[in-house]
């Protein structure tokens, strides 16, 4: 667990350092599969939940603005354009919100001993990623109904998706370290991830809407991603390539400046809880 | 090679906190500091400038009253908080018992919770499968480790936490009096693994107020008093230095009740010197076995004798009583006749192991209520010839047949 510095040799130490990070790894796959269980236990329908929430949404959606409004996503139909959307906005917004609670919800393990604390919203933003895959699957039986044609670019995927687990842990670093000191986090989350929403293409098609509105996706890198991820499988070709470069830059800048924060307020645990 | 190195270690705590808990102090802090009072913080320090060396294979007791530094220490040393001033360096594999049963998660089931558990503590999958026979068996929860955490007793908790977190061999043990919990014969399972790993090599850390098992179970000890490292050493002084200062204590505690409060509000009746008597003479000292006599000398002071009870008890100086005398119990009537006299208790032996020891003496009236107490009257010390655990040395023989 600790390291050694003084009799060790440097081979010795490396053994000790990675089966120390292996350690970490289990213990975050723990804590994942861990919250994941605790969601669905003592729950009749369990795992299914995951499944029949996006479903119902992508109902109302599609009925309200497919049926009422008469939006057109051609040649898509709205209800599987806007449940793609959400799937993959869901991962985000699911993710930071579950981060958000991670180290200020689990004051009893930090009071034990040490390990990583980034090990909780870490294993937080996973078990989000572990839901998202089962929703995943509601997507692709809808695209299968609806036989909705799909372009091979879609292997791309799941290099975006992990682009999107980064930029999703880095903000949630943030908000779970800051939340310690300020439990206001988890509200304000709440508010800005229903702003966020609305500023990203999940509802709407990017080409639809006003110029003004599509640059800003150079601040909006989730917007940029599920715009990639939709374009990748319904469409086969990147609306706008400059702006994955820029959403690129924002995943790493995020996460490094996550862990960095995240570190820094660290001590502060055990003293502020 | 486990050592534990604790480097001039400094910890503040501010007890007004200096951070905005709310908007309205926020837009408070603004206002230029001239303007108004601003909230003093205090600076607190829980420890100052401790340092304490813990080579490998040494086991280390820390005693001190409550309040003192120990847990602040202990959450240093789990590295759970960081020290404000100076440093830590924990080389080795560290499991904690603190907070047994904390992590648990109330959901899951009892194997499922060992797996958790386990891993924070540092151990993998494999290694727990390997444990997880001799965990259930040493728990004794075997019909209940697929059942639910939360349908546990807190002692069930209590005693799967202490055998997952001493399952992860360790190299150091920190303890934190967690052994409080469960009946007497877990008490002593526990006590008996602890030691066993302490044989086996691995350096113990115990905090404790059983200040019998520091002195004997530990290679070094330290006594924390406010912060502030009193005595370091052999666990023999250490103690014997913190009993003392107790003893100090509590003497002036009840001089200063007994300033405040009469001693004897309903009797005229004043108690003098009181002392114990051995082999015919004066004694603060004597062996266990001796045969002695509690005499306490007193002056009725008033115009009539008085007829009531009266008592002795004998103490440890936390406050265990070991032996109470009355004659109320005993059917002897006691009457103190006016002007100066004597009280006295025989006892043929007195088998205590050795230690100090304090006689509280008390009058009561026929009806057995108390009038008047007198605490720690009598300080004595006894020596017995080997230094044994419990409260009694009594005269043995073996026999194997």
């Amino acid at each position: 667990m600790h390291n050694a510095s003084a009799p060790w040799g440097v081979r010795q130490r490396v053994v000790r350092r990675l089966a120390g990070v292996g350690l970490w790894v289990e213990l975050t796959r723990n804590l994942a599969s861990r919250d994941v269980e605790t969601r669905y236990k003592h729950s009749l329908l369990g795992l299914y939940w995951a499944i029949i929430n996006p479903l119902v949404t992508a109902a109302i959606f599609g009925f309200v603005f497919g049926v009422i409004f008469h939006v057109s996503t051609k040649p898509i139909p709205y209800v599987v354009f806007y449940l793609a959307g959400l799937t993959f906005w869901n991962f985000f917004a699911n993710g930071v919100m579950s981060a958000v609670g991670s180290v200020s919800g689990n004051a009893a393990l930090l009071a034990k001993i040490y390990f990583p604390r980034v090990v909780l919203p870490t294993a937080a933003v996973l078990a989000r990623f572990i839901d998202f895959l089962f929703s995943l699957m509601v997507l692709i039986v809808f695209i299968i109904i609806y036989q909705v044609p799909v372009h091979w670019t879609s292997l791309w995927l799941p290099v975006i998706l992990v682009m999107q687990i980064f930029f999703t842990m880095g903000i949630g670093y943030m908000v779970a370290a800051l939340n310690v000191l300020y439990r206001d986090v988890t509200q304000l989350m709440g508010l800005l991830l229903m702003v966020w929403l609305y500023f990203s293409p999940v509802m709407y098609r990017l080409s639809g809407v006003h110029q003004n509105l599509q640059t800003i996706l150079l601040i909006n890198p989730v917007g940029t991603m599920i715009e990639l991820e939709r374009n990748v499988i319904f469409t086969g070709h990147v609306l706008h390539p400059e702006y994955l470069w820029v959403a690129v830059a924002w995943t790493g800048f995020v996460f490094l400046a996550g862990i960095a924060l995240f570190k820094r307020v660290e001590p502060l645990f055990a003293e502020v809880m | 090679m486990a050592e534990i190195h604790v480097d001039h270690v400094w910890k503040q705590f501010l007890l007004k906190k200096d951070r905005a808990d709310s908007v309205g102090h926020l837009l408070l802090r603004m206002i230029p500091q001239t303007q108004r009072k601003r909230p003093k913080s205090e600076p607190f320090w829980a420890l100052r400038d401790i340092a304490i060396d813990m080579p490998h294979g040494i086991s280390f007791g820390i005693v001190g009253n409550n309040g003192s530094g120990k847990s602040t220490l202990l959450k240093i040393l789990t590295q759970t908080m960081t020290p404000t001033r100076g440093s830590i360096r924990v080389t080795g594999r560290v499991s904690a018992l603190i907070e047994l049963g904390a992590g648990f998660h109330p959901d899951f089931t009892g194997r499922e919770n060992v797996y958790l558990n386990g891993s924070i503590l540092g151990m993998g999958r494999r290694a727990i499968d390997a444990k997880m026979e001799e965990i259930i068996e040493f728990s004794d929860i075997r019909p209940f480790i697929d059942t639910s955490v939360k349908y546990y007793s807190s002692g069930m908790q209590a005693r799967l936490g202490f055998a997952v977190a001493t399952s992860v061999d360790p190299e150091i043990l920190i303890v934190d009096e967690v052994l409080a919990v469960g009946d007497e014969a877990f008490q002593q399972r526990c006590m008996d693994r602890i030691f066993t790993m302490k044989r086996l090599g691995t350096n113990i850390l115990l905090v404790s107020h059983d200040l019998g098992s520091i002195e004997r179970l530990m290679d070094q000890a330290v006594w924390i008093n406010r912060g502030e490292m009193q005595v370091i050493g052999a666990p023999r002084d250490v103690v014997f230095a913190y009993r003392q200062s107790m003893i100090d204590q509590n003497a002036g505690k009840s001089a200063e009740e007994g300033a405040q409060a009469p001693d004897t509000p309903n009797i005229a009746l004043h108690m003098g010197e009181a002392y114990i008597e051995t082999a015919g003479h004066r004694s603060d000292s004597i062996q266990s076995g001796d045969s002695i006599n509690l005499v306490a000398e007193y002056e009725n002071l008033g115009s009539e004798a008085i007829a009531g009870h009266f008592s002795f008890t004998v103490r440890r100086p936390d406050g265990l009583e070991i032996l109470s005398l009355s004659t109320m119990l005993d059917g002897v009537p006691v009457l103190f006749s006016q002007g100066l006299g004597h009280i006295r208790a025989a006892l043929p032996e007195l088998y205590l192991t050795s230690g100090q020891y304090e006689v509280d003496a008390a009058v009561y009236d026929g009806n057995g209520r108390r009038l008047a107490e007198w605490k720690a009257l009598i300080r004595f010390t006894v020596q017995a010839m080997q230094r044994t655990p419990g409260l009694l040395v009594l005269p043995h023989q073996w026999q194997v047949k």
